[in-house]
């Protein structure tokens, strides 16, 4: 499965790529720094998961991701971030997408995430 | 935004206004004096009276130019010591105007009230009450047989009538001018709070946003990897080190951003060192060229090095920023006063026109909350020098 990471900060884009080259069944095929860039790289290829940081400039995390889910409702949309659960804005706990506290990525939690287990 | 400079440059453009009505007033009675003896009252008394009221309007000239100067204490007292000394002179010669002088005697501690300190303060009102007696006792003495047994009562009377309101007027522009300073006043103190207060808020954001796009970060990205590095231990040993010789580097870069935001909060080298260490060690760190010498400056209460170091960054971040200096300098010096000086060859700005940025304003205010106050020197193409100065004496020196 393809997967685009999405985050500002390089140091959890390489950290993140390092959790999905040892998750069975998925590879990195794209990097976005911003939320502009995601949309874009969403409509180019075929993205099967996509890491999407919450806290980004620009558009940010949320609003890349409800853009691309309009366009794409197969994608797997995962919101990541380095605050705990109960420290997200309304609009991110009710969007309906999971997230995963950053510190918490691990191949595990990606493939709980693709069968579909809750992972907040 | 107001700059708190501003106010200051408001009290003595008042005091100016102040000097120059009384500069005319005194004028106008000199010559009023003159022509009463030269027409109606032939006494050579009044001459001497006109001369004394004249060396008034000399005092006062002497006055304006020491404001211009910036030596508002002396003002103050030339100002109170030519008003008192013509009062006694002139309730001499002519004791009927006595009701008048009465009220003059109140003009310098209403004109000079809001530049007084208590102890001041204090003095001046003693003095009124004292030249008040002065005046009081010399007019029932008759030491001089002046021109009143000339003037007529009815000319006696017109001058107490002409006179007693400009005396009136001017005690009521001097109280309704303190008055509108004390609102002023109170008004930026109010302003000022807010502002620092504001500026605290900012600085948590700051805080917050930096620990969470630095050492956050890093730190989450360290924690992945050794978990990873747990995952791969038995299976792929060989990846297992690689992850984790990655770590060093994320490490170092967390542990870096965290120093740097602790520096910034509050440098270890100023609370151990002092100023001067403090100073040089953050000059080493900063993009221009920057001298630092602080002879004779010893160590303060923390607030107080506070205050003046982190003012002396924002001067020279400002610098750095805005004036593409060579060279930047900041002197600290210990007399009567702690000063700080930040001096760059820059492009120089107009002190007129430009408004005070954020920072320099959270400068001022930091200042004023400790006693202290900020001048900029400035002008375009010759650089600029930003200037405080703290009423503190060092706990220990260096």
């Amino acid at each position: 499965m393809a997967v685009l990471v999405v985050d500002d900060q390089a140091a959890f884009r390489r950290a993140a790529a390092d959790v999905v080259a040892l998750t069975d069944g998925l590879e990195v095929v794209a990097e976005a720094s911003r939320g502009e860039d995601a949309v874009i790289a969403c409509a180019r290829s075929p993205i099967g998961l996509v890491l999407m940081d919450v806290n980004m400039p620009g558009i940010g995390g949320l609003e890349a991701a409800q853009r691309i889910r309009g366009s794409d409702r197969a994608v797997v949309i995962a919101l990541v971030s380095t605050y705990a659960a109960d420290d997200l804005p309304d609009d991110v706990r009710a969007s309906g997408f999971p997230y995963i506290q950053k510190a918490h990525l691990s191949p595990s939690a990606l493939q709980q995430l693709l069968h579909g287990a809750p992972h907040r | 935004m107001r700059s708190p400079t501003s106010l200051l440059d408001t009290d003595r453009a008042h005091l100016r206004l102040y000097l120059v009505l009384n500069l005319t007033t005194v004028v106008g009675a000199s010559i009023g004096l003159v022509v009463l003896r030269f027409t109606i009252v032939r006494s050579n008394w009044l001459l001497v009276d006109a001369a004394a009221v004249f060396a008034v309007a000399g005092a006062l000239l002497v006055a304006l130019h020491l404001l211009d100067n910036g030596r508002v204490g002396l003002v103050l007292t030339v100002l109170t010591f030519a008003n008192w000394s013509v009062s006694v002179v002139t309730v001499l010669i002519t004791p009927f105007i006595l009701p008048t002088i009465l009220l003059a005697v109140l003009l310098p501690l209403v004109a000079t009230l809001p530049y007084l300190s208590r102890p001041r303060l204090l003095a001046t009102a003693i003095g009124a009450i004292a030249c008040s007696i002065v005046v009081a006792v010399v007019s029932r003495v008759h030491l001089v047989d002046g021109p009143e047994g000339i003037a007529s009562p009815a000319l006696r009377t017109g001058i107490l009538v002409g006179s007693i309101p400009v005396v009136m007027t001017l005690i009521v522009l001097n109280v309704w001018r303190g008055h509108l300073g004390l609102i002023d006043r109170s008004n930026e103190l109010r302003r000022s709070r807010a502002r620092i207060a504001a500026a605290a808020d900012e600085t948590r954001r700051r805080l917050e946003r930096d620990l969470h796009d630095g050492a956050q970060q890093r730190l989450s990205a360290v924690a992945i990897r050794l978990a990873l590095a747990r995952g791969q231990m038995d299976a792929q040993p060989a990846v297992a080190a690689a992850l984790l010789a990655e770590l060093d580097h994320e490490l170092i870069e967390a542990i870096d951003d965290l120093r740097d935001l602790a520096r910034g909060i509050y440098p270890p080298l100023l609370g151990q060192r002092g100023l001067g260490e403090a100073l040089r060690a953050a000059a080493r760190r900063g993009t221009s060229p920057v001298t630092v010498s602080c002879p004779g400056v010893g160590r303060y209460a923390p607030e107080i090095e506070a205050a003046v170091y982190f003012s002396c960054l924002e001067a020279v971040h400002n610098a750095t920023k805005h004036a593409n200096p060579s060279t930047i300098e900041v002197i600290l010096r210990q007399g009567s006063r702690l000063e700080f000086s930040v001096v760059d060859d820059g492009i120089g700005f107009d002190p007129k026109t430009a408004q005070l940025g954020s920072g320099l304003m959270n400068v001022a205010d930091r200042l004023g909350s400790i006693g202290g106050e900020l001048t900029i020197r400035s002008a375009p193409g010759t650089g600029t020098h930003i200037g405080g100065a703290v009423a503190v004496t060092p706990l220990q020196s260096c």
